[in-house]
């Protein structure tokens, strides 16, 4: 901005105004208030809107009405109220000089905006300042959902039961999904905003079901994690969830097998072993007990009604035509809430033409993946 | 900063600016007392946790700096003493967490520091739009209110009103002490 825009800027003339008359205030505070109030309202009417607000006008009474009754000498008398004419001459003036000082402020920050202050600190060369900023107005949309959907569950919780401790687990599970959050963006390999478990049931909520969603990622990516914190989080809103679950059991350092767990009834059977079996059944170095696949089966089968029917996981016996399948195909005509698989990453090319050719049905449904 | 820093102030500057933004626009609008204090209180919480999980230089500052930008967003008409509000409070609080660390004695300094600090801002602010005669008319009238009505009464009105900003301040961050232990344990 050179000297000539400057001289040329119409808010710097009234500006300029405004303080000259503040000064001359106390030859005619009512005229000059008033002079200044109109040249506000033409310089921009937005200006003197904050002049509505009560709490600046209580400041104001304290001073006018208050102060006169209760200090200095009470030499007059009003509505049989006396009052000192001395302090009310002073605060009345400042009364004034408050109005005034307070539209010349408007004046000269009623356009101020995030953009031309944010552009300012871009300007300063604010270290980190830009990087901060961009992951802020990513992560918005993101922060709103969670807040949503915590305080849809701290609703549920009150109407249970109204206690104050449902308000401090409400803050603790906010700040805990923030953590989360942060720790998702910081991660460098992730390349993107990762979705949480509670999320991923506000963005479900937009989408009319039977729908399916496929958790996947390399071993050790935390698919089980996530499908642990997905079941809390979708009994705390209070939605039935249902299914089976594997969780992996170390035996020694080297060996381990896998328990396939009811979610409802937490009712678990040992699904695989490492050592050999007399089992035609077998992926890798693990050896399946077809008597609980079948068990598996059976299970899927009574979770039908469920409103999110988790399945973990689907692999190599399912492509084959075993495993869980039958179940699934049992259930896909009259499953009608949200479908959850997991699935290992080395395993997603064929998933789509594994569900056309063996359940077409669940093909149709809306999908999403969840990279993990 | 390393990327998860600048990720924990993004996202925690973002929760304070939407606070401010929300609560501070429903507190206005409903014309309730001390809305200062309690957006104070808020903020110094937020604050807290945070550093509790991210014990970086600077990110309390840079937290406030986006708080200030959203809060100037969400607000049509007043917005120098907000911004400059939520940067004063950003600049303190980061002061005091450099040099106590987010430990229990940083926290009660905070505390201590956010009760102060919205009376300081109001007299500040009082004093540039009324004059310098401000205070001492306060007094003068806290005093004959006292003579008034006997018993002390303008003072205890006066005491009343600073305790409840002291309440807000060290109650705030004995709060937040104690959510950054149940996050810790969870």
């Amino acid at each position: 901005m050179n000297l000539k825009s400057i001289f040329l800027s119409l808010r710097i003339w009234v500006i300029l105004l405004i303080f000259i008359s503040i000064f001359l205030l106390k030859m005619s505070p009512v005229g000059i208030t008033a002079f200044i109030f109109i040249l506000s309202w033409l310089f921009n009417r937005n200006t003197v809107r904050p002049l509505k607000r009560i709490p600046f006008w209580v400041t104001i009474g304290i001073l006018v009405i208050a102060v006169p009754i209760f200090s200095g000498i009470q030499d007059k008398t009003f509505l049989t109220i006396t009052y000192s004419s001395v302090q009310l001459s002073k605060t009345m003036l400042m009364a004034f000089r408050g109005i005034s000082v307070f539209l010349l402020f408007q004046i000269m920050t009623v356009d101020l905006n995030s953009e031309t202050v944010t552009a300012l600190f871009k300007k300063l060369g604010f270290r980190n300042f830009n990087s901060v900023y961009d992951l802020s107005n990513k992560t918005m949309p993101h922060l709103r959902s969670i807040l949503s959907a915590r305080v849809t569950g701290l609703r549920v919780n009150w109407k249970a039961n109204h206690q104050v401790i449902n308000v401090f687990d409400f803050i603790v599970l906010l700040l805990r999904d923030l953590i989360q959050l942060a720790e998702s963006l910081g991660t460098p390999a992730s390349g993107g905003i990762k979705i949480t478990p509670l999320n991923f049931i506000q963005l479900r909520k937009n989408i009319t079901p039977p729908s399916l969603t496929v958790i996947t990622g390399e071993s050790g990516a935390g698919k089980s994690q996530w499908l642990s914190q997905l079941i809390n989080e979708i009994k705390n809103t209070n939605k039935n969830v249902d299914g089976v679950i594997s969780e992996k059991i170390i035996d020694q350092d080297d060996q381990w097998h896998h328990s396939l767990i009811r979610i409802v009834t937490k009712e678990s059977r040992q699904l695989n072993t490492m050592n050999d079996l007399e089992t035609p059944i077998q992926v890798g170095k693990f050896f399946f007990y077809p008597e609980v696949i079948e068990w598996g089966c059976d299970q899927i089968t009574e979770s039908v009604n469920a409103e999110y029917l988790i399945v973990d996981e689907i692999g190599l016996l399912e492509y084959d035509g075993a495993g869980f399948l039958p179940a699934l195909k049992k259930i896909e005509s009259e499953f009608q809430g949200h479908l959850i698989f997991t699935l290992r990453n080395r395993l997603i090319n064929p998933f789509d033409s594994f569900l056309e050719d063996r359940l077409p049905i669940i093909a149709g449904w809306d999908r999403k993946m969840i990279y993990l | 900063m390393t990327k998860t820093s600048i990720a924990y102030t993004a996202v925690f500057g973002t929760l304070w600016g939407l606070a401010e933004a929300t609560l501070g626009s429903v507190m206005h609008m409903l014309n309730l007392p001390l809305s200062g204090s309690v957006l104070s209180t808020v903020g110094m919480i937020i604050i807290l946790i945070a550093r509790g999980v991210n014990p970086q230089r600077g990110s309390t500052l840079m937290m406030a700096l986006i708080a200030a930008l959203i809060k100037i967003m969400s607000f049509a008409t007043v917005k120098l003493g907000p911004f400059v509000g939520i940067m004063l409070e950003g600049i303190l609080l980061e002061i005091i967490l450099t040099v106590f660390s987010p430990n229990f004695l940083g926290y009660m300094f905070s505390g201590i520091i956010v009760s102060i600090y919205p009376l300081l801002q109001t007299l500040a602010v009082k004093t540039i739009l009324f004059g310098t005669d401000f205070i001492p008319v306060i007094l003068e009238m806290a005093q004959g209110f006292s003579d008034r009505f006997g018993f002390g009464a303008g003072w205890w009105i006066l005491g009343l009103y600073v305790s409840i900003h002291f309440i807000f301040g060290i109650g705030g961050a004995l709060f937040a002490w104690t959510v950054k232990t149940q996050l810790a344990k969870r």
